[in-house]
């Protein structure tokens, strides 16, 4: 339950931490939109298939978080 | 919108860290809405941005959209918030275990409706400091309707503007139980299946006009529906304002008596109860008395009751049986109307019977009103009874939302009914429903039980 919380808690960080880049223009909406959608599939998605999808949604974000 | 908690009066109850607890498990895991969403509405919290987030989650799941973080900090930001994340990472961190759920609601409803009775409170004193005060007797009703309303659980005077929202999710849980045949998914049952044929049941908050010209049978029929409700335990209040409670009682007991027959003969005679009984007859009739001592019917036997006084009786009875099912009125004609009116007979009535139609709503029950037709009837060729002859006295058709005629062909032209075998045949015409078809059912009645039967054909 605990890493549950974390996780949940890094999701909206990462959330905010997104939306903020799009307000800089360093993300497009399109990104933005795909990013939450993948968020909300994550218990979906292995660790490596999250890599994947989330450099095909943004391969700037992909880059800036260190996935490659 | 504000997500700090200093929006807030702090002097009534409230538990933010419950609201918190709820929110986080809600969104964490949506398929727990349908275990909260009968009972937990969004002013059962304090803090506005809670109840913000609880109306975006019970939105969601209206329109079974995905409930997460992400959707909710995506509608929060699209409203104009400027950073959901503090408020939305205090969610995630408020609750350990799903356990905690149910004690959380049950916290939240008893706070809600704590500060609806102080609420109700602060309005009385206001009322009765106010040197331009209605008279006692106003005040005293006034007072009682807020105290009433607070102290609803379904939260009373709160629910008075409804969202279409909350509205479409009763309909959707009130369908689903229909669908899996839930057995109080329809209206309050009378158990003459004809006539919860035609009204699949008296819907709660609706008024019934039951009217007939006199003898037709009118509270025989009250009676047998009453008791009828009152056999599944479903508490009835029946005000009587002709016959006293016992005339009630030996009628409800006659009426059982009927269903006792020994080789083809009823063991017992209306008669024979009325004047001595035989051993085997007092044995079987102390049987029945027995099968009917725990029936939860409530009777008031005043005479010349007022629509506010009825009110206040059946609130009172109500406030201590909240599982109240039904309210049986024996009869409109008879209940007093205001001192003070000085208009038409017939806005009187009308507005005692508005008053009624309120009542039934106010306490969220069936209410059945039994109305006695005028002479008018009987100058017509056809006797049978029609809505214009409630025109008479006041409008009533336009206030109720049933109205049931009974007739019977027998009582105009019994040496007739006696050769056509009709005797005992009643019509129960149901003249509106305004949620339901109009049309004609048949019952057989048998006077000396004052009982209604089931007639085989039962469409005319």
């Amino acid at each position: 339950m605990a890493l549950d919380r974390e996780l949940d808690k890094t999701k909206v960080v990462f959330i905010d931490t997104c939306r903020r880049l799009m307000e800089l223009g360093e993300l497009t909406e399109e990104e933005y939109l795909g990013i939450c959608d993948l968020l909300d599939r994550l218990d979906e998605l292995d660790k490596e298939a999250f890599q994947q999808e989330l450099r095909r949604i943004s391969r700037g974000l992909s880059d800036l978080i260190g996935e490659r | 919108m504000n997500s700090s908690d200093a929006n807030q009066t702090f002097d009534l109850p409230m538990d933010l860290a419950a609201e918190r607890q709820v929110l986080g498990i809600l969104i964490k895991h949506p398929a727990l809405v349908d275990k909260v969403v009968d009972r937990l509405r969004p002013s059962h919290f304090v803090d506005l941005s809670h109840r913000r987030i609880y109306e975006l989650i019970l939105d969601l799941y209206h329109k079974q959209g995905r409930i997460s973080y992400t959707q909710i900090y995506n509608l929060l930001v699209a409203e104009g918030m400027e950073s959901p994340r503090e408020l939305l990472i205090a969610l995630t961190e408020s609750f350990v275990s799903l356990g905690e759920l149910e004690p959380c609601v049950e916290i939240l409803i008893r706070q809600e409706g704590l500060r609806r009775i102080i609420k109700a409170c602060d309005t009385i004193k206001a009322l009765a400091l106010d040197p331009k005060a209605e008279n006692l007797t106003e005040l005293q009703a006034r007072a009682q309707e807020l105290i009433f309303a607070a102290t609803q659980s379904n939260g009373g005077a709160e629910n008075e503007v409804k969202n279409l929202l909350e509205v479409l999710t009763q309909c959707y849980l009130n369908l689903l139980r229909r669908r899996e045949g839930v057995e109080d998914a329809y209206g309050l049952s009378v158990r003459f299946p004809s006539i919860d044929g035609m009204t699949t049941g008296f819907k709660k908050g609706d008024l019934i006009i039951l009217a007939a010209r006199p003898s037709m049978g009118k509270t025989a029929l009250l009676l047998n529906m009453v008791t009828n409700v009152a056999k599944r335990n479903i508490p009835v209040l029946v005000f009587s304002l002709e016959m006293d409670a016992e005339q009630l009682g030996d009628r409800i007991v006659l009426s059982e008596l009927f269903t006792y027959k020994e080789g083809g003969q009823h063991v017992v005679t209306s008669h024979e109860y009325q004047t001595k009984l035989s051993d085997e007859q007092f044995q079987l009739t102390q049987k029945v008395f027995n099968d009917l001592y725990p029936l939860p019917i409530a009777i008031v036997d005043k005479r010349g009751l007022t629509v506010a006084e009825i009110r206040a009786k059946a609130r009172r009875f109500k406030a201590e049986n909240p599982e109240l099912g039904l309210i049986a009125i024996d009869y409109l004609q008879l209940i007093k109307p205001p001192g003070n009116a000085n208009r038409s007979w017939a806005l009187i009535v009308g507005e005692m019977v508005r008053e009624l139609r309120d009542l039934a709503g106010e306490l969220d029950v069936p209410l059945i009103l039994c109305s006695q037709l005028n002479r008018g009837v009987e100058s017509r060729e056809n006797k049978r009874p029609m809505m214009s002859d409630l025109r008479d006295s006041g409008n009533i058709e336009e206030f109720a939302d049933v109205v049931m005629f009974l007739y019977r062909d027998d009582y105009y032209y019994p040496e007739l009914a006696r050769e056509k075998g009709t005797e005992g045949l009643a019509e129960v015409i149901f003249a509106k429903q305004r949620k339901g078809a109009t049309g004609v059912v048949q019952l057989r009645f048998i006077k000396e039980y004052t009982r209604f039967i089931e007639e085989t054909k039962r469409q005319v």
